[in-house]
């Protein structure tokens, strides 16, 4: 895998207030790379600041080989696809398209081939006529995602791509933009604050908060082995236990303890993740609780239950076996399941 | 709804109220007599009477020319204005400052441009009222592109940035192109306000070039009679034909 | 944006200025210091006509609010693609010929204009009324000038607040009326006095339609100063009374936003 993009401790502040705070992060030729965070996490201003359009108050951004910190938008070989899609509303789909072909002065012959091939290949055809407000969000999320690859940046940029379409063509789009990555072989880099969004398309995903990046991973790596307890309770559904190990049990700060057997050293404060799955709900187990609420998906059925740990425990049961709220309850988990989590 | 029933009666009255004092005013216009208020049988001569009036004539003749060259003036600086007060100022002083023009009584502007010109001894004439309807008109234009300005997605520009184009492509290909309607309204509106203008006008202008609205305050002062009526009608005419065609280039223009 | 500026704040600069020196044995101006200009200024003469001013253009004002706001109320229910029609019904003579509009006022009240032939005609009266020239006129003259200035505020005012907070009022067990009162007057303040300052200002400043409809004989401040400027040349003077104006009505504008402020929380 060789480095693409060579994101060196880069940051930047807006009155004084940390947009990115010492960012590094390397992404690779043909990666499908995503950035998450919640809002405020400074992902935006990164990807910006990879377009063009914020300079950084310190760092390098290295583009196969080349710092382009000072290079401006329009001599970035780079494109960004906007969140709003920024189409502009007084040109045809072509035009818009072409747009940025006509600003290399290419033949016109080669333009019409370009357009027309790609308006294609993204399932708008017979669209290259119209005008932008007579698109539907789907056909308009497409113009602005051939109009950002034809002119074959070494990057392609996308701002929150699937923000504002509907459930079910977002599911759809989700895997057009796999298959397009695939057939155009273009690196992308996705930022988004849907963590399901991430791990359903990208092949690595640097998770943000506060400016600082908190773990560049695989999804699965991400979601088996959270390197710190803002990654475990942002990825997935979990229950964070705080508290220090001492002969093979948690004990919270509550003086409550609980079963762990993992490795790790006695005596320090540590976080044990659980995740739903890890945790039954069984006639037999030792951890007494009150159902507080249920969420029905169907194949099975998340509780949360009040059980004196501290804060409520999420466990998943199947959906022939789903208690009613103010039930009682009765749990347990394996001493070697869960993570140990430490404060990075 | 049901509110509609009582005041839908305001609403026709306040339109009565509006469009009889005009609506006489045309009729009278064709009106053969020469007395004011008989009615005397339908006809058109006073519209080829005036025709016929070299003062009318040259006044309409000043009043295009103040008019065309405050509209393109207008628009240029308005529009730059817009841009700038938007764009590049966070202070609202500085904004209200600009729109100041479009509240300040026109009285109070009229003389205060007066002294400035005499100030620095500008021959009052053509160019002094040019450049005092622009003052007022840019103000404008500035309010409407403003609102436009406003509208557009900040992003459109990020865009073509982004694709390769040069910050002054970007300002030809896609900011103006996106300010259009706010542009032809504005040039529409800029032309109607300085056509019809006569404060500023009257102190602004030199003796030897009367604007139209100019040579009217003299007939009217006069008094009542058929041709006013007959000039009263076209000038309204034409008055009511732009504003309903800035209507509905912005509503075409707005479909984009 | 600077030479913007200067063409601005340079001719109320001058101004200003002028009203601090003395008026020439023939009209210019003599730059020596004084205050006399506003000694004058505070004679009972001119104090008068202030009062005239602000006394007939608050008149107008009041009867633009009466008639305009249910105007604008009335346009707010009509359908949306009609709403526009009526916006631009009501709004179309404005953009007319003032000059012209006022004219039609001339050939309305004259003694021998259209109403009093009527009312002559119909046996109602049996001498010709004097209606132009007089007070009245001039308020007639400014309401139907302005009166489109006042529906628009308002109505964009009204436009925007949302229907579903007076839904929500008659929910909680508010009658329409009340809901009206207590919760779109409110919200309509702001629209209000936009509209009040747009229609009290030009009014003020007005010199046209005391001239064409007064008959010169109700002066207002607008005569006097365009008289200062144009006939007796005595610009500091005038100067003196544009900066009045020019106080008042910035005064007014400050009040305006206070009120706005008070109203909705925020500016």
């Amino acid at each position: 895998m060789t480095v693409l993009l060579d994101i060196h401790n880069v940051s930047k502040a807006f009155d004084q207030l940390a947009a990115l705070d010492n960012v590094s992060l390397q992404i690779h030729t043909n990666e499908f790379f995503a950035i998450l965070g919640p809002s405020g996490s400074g992902k935006t201003t990164l990807l910006r600041a990879l377009a063009g359009f914020e300079s950084l108050d310190s760092g390098q951004i290295v583009l196969d080989g080349q710092d382009v910190a000072d290079v401006p938008p329009n001599e970035r070989p780079v494109n960004l696809m906007f969140q709003s899609y920024a189409l502009f509303p007084h040109m045809t789909v072509f035009d818009n398209v072409a747009y940025g072909l006509r600003r290399e002065k290419r033949p016109q012959g080669e333009i019409a081939e370009r357009v027309t091939s790609l308006l294609a290949t993204v399932g708008l055809g017979d669209m290259a006529t119209r005008r932008t407000h007579q698109l539907s969000g789907g056909q308009k999320q497409r113009v602005a995602l051939a109009r950002a690859i034809v002119k074959r940046p070494k990057i392609l940029l996308l701002d929150e791509p699937l923000s504002a379409l509907d459930r079910k063509v977002r599911e759809d789009m989700q895997l057009e933009l796999k298959r397009l990555q695939h057939e155009v072989g273009i690196t992308f880099v996705v930022v988004t604050h849907d963590q399901e969004e991430a791990m359903s398309m990208a092949d690595r995903i640097a998770v943000m908060d506060q400016g600082r990046v908190e773990q560049v991973a695989t999804p699965v790596e991400l979601y088996k082995n959270p390197g710190n307890p803002f990654v475990a309770n942002f990825i997935g559904t979990s229950t964070l236990l705080r508290g220090h190990l001492s002969s093979g049990r948690l004990h919270l700060t509550n003086g409550v303890k609980v079963p762990c057997s993992l490795p790790s050293e006695d005596g320090a404060e540590i976080w044990l993740m659980l995740r739903p799955e890890d945790i039954s709900q069984t006639p037999a187990g030792a951890i007494t609780g009150t159902v507080i609420s249920t969420n029905f998906y169907g194949p099975n059925c998340l509780v949360v239950a009040e059980c004196g740990l501290e804060i409520p425990v999420k466990y998943l049961v199947g959906n022939s076996e789903v208690p009613r709220v103010g039930d009682a309850t009765k749990i347990s988990w394996a001493g070697d399941t869960g993570v140990v989590v430490r404060a990075s | 709804m049901t509110g509609v029933g009582k005041l839908g009666w305001v609403l026709a009255a306040v339109c009565f109220f509006l469009y009889a004092p005009i609506a006489i005013v045309i009729v009278m216009s064709f009106n053969a007599s020469k007395i004011p208020f008989q009615w005397t049988g339908f006809s058109t001569k006073w519209y080829s009477e005036l025709f016929a009036n070299a003062s009318v004539l040259e006044g309409l003749r000043n009043s295009l020319i103040v008019g065309v060259s405050t509209m393109i003036l207008s628009v240029v600086l308005g529009v730059l204005l817009a841009i700038g007060i938007t764009r590049h100022s966070t202070s609202s002083a500085v904004q209200a400052l600009a729109l100041a023009p479009a509240i300040i009584p026109d009285l109070a502007l009229a003389i205060g441009l007066l002294a400035l010109f005499s100030a620095i001894s500008f021959p009052l004439g053509l160019t002094t009222v040019i450049l005092s309807h622009t003052i007022f008109c840019m103000a404008f234009v500035a309010a409407i592109a403003r609102g436009r300005i406003l509208q557009i997605d900040p992003a459109l520009e990020e865009a073509a940035l982004d694709l390769g184009d040069t910050p002054r492509g970007v300002f030809f290909r896609v900011t103006v192109p996106s300010l259009m309607p706010a542009i032809i309204a504005g040039a529409l509106l800029a032309f109607t306000l300085s056509f019809d203008e006569f404060v500023i006008t009257f102190f602004t202008n030199g003796p030897s070039t009367p604007t139209l609205p100019i040579v009217i305050y003299s007939m009217v002062r006069f008094g009542v009679t058929p041709e006013i009526n007959a000039l009263a009608s076209l000038v309204l005419l034409f008055s009511v034909a732009i504003v309903l065609i800035s209507q509905r280039s912005v509503k075409l223009s707005q479909s984009i | 944006m600077g030479y913007v500026i200067a063409f601005m704040v340079l001719p109320v600069a001058i101004i200003a200025t002028y009203s601090f020196f003395q008026r020439g044995q023939y009209g210019g101006i003599v730059y020596s210091l004084t205050l006399d200009n506003f000694a004058r200024a505070l004679d009972s003469l001119y104090v008068g006509i202030l009062g005239t001013s602000v006394a007939l253009s608050s008149t107008v004002t009041l009867l633009a609010l009466l008639i305009g706001f249910p105007t604008a109320l009335a346009i707010t229910k009509l359908q949306p693609q009609h709403q526009n029609i009526a916006l631009v019904l009501v709004i179309l003579p404005f953009w007319t010929n003032f000059l012209i509009r006022t004219y039609a006022w001339i050939v309305l009240l004259s003694s021998e204009g259209l109403l009093n032939q009527g009312l002559l005609g119909l046996g109602i009266i049996s001498d010709p009324l004097a209606l132009l020239y007089t007070p009245g006129a001039v308020v007639m003259g400014l309401l139907y000038a302005y009166l489109p200035l006042m529906v628009l505020p308002i109505y964009a005012a009204l436009s925007r607040i949302d229907p579903s907070l007076r839904e929500a009022a008659i929910d909680l067990g508010a009658s329409r009326f009340t809901a009206l009162r207590q919760v779109v007057f409110p919200l309509a303040i702001p629209g209000t006095l936009v509209g009040c300052v747009f229609v009290f200002v030009p009014s003020v400043g007005n010199f046209i339609v005391p001239e064409l409809l007064g008959g010169g004989k109700t002066v207002m401040v607008g005569n006097l100063i365009r008289d200062q400027f144009l006939k007796a040349r005595d610009w500091p003077f005038g100067s003196v009374l544009a900066i009045a104006m020019v106080v008042m009505l910035v005064l007014l504008f400050a009040l305006q936003a206070r009120i706005t402020k008070r109203v909705l929380g925020q500016g």
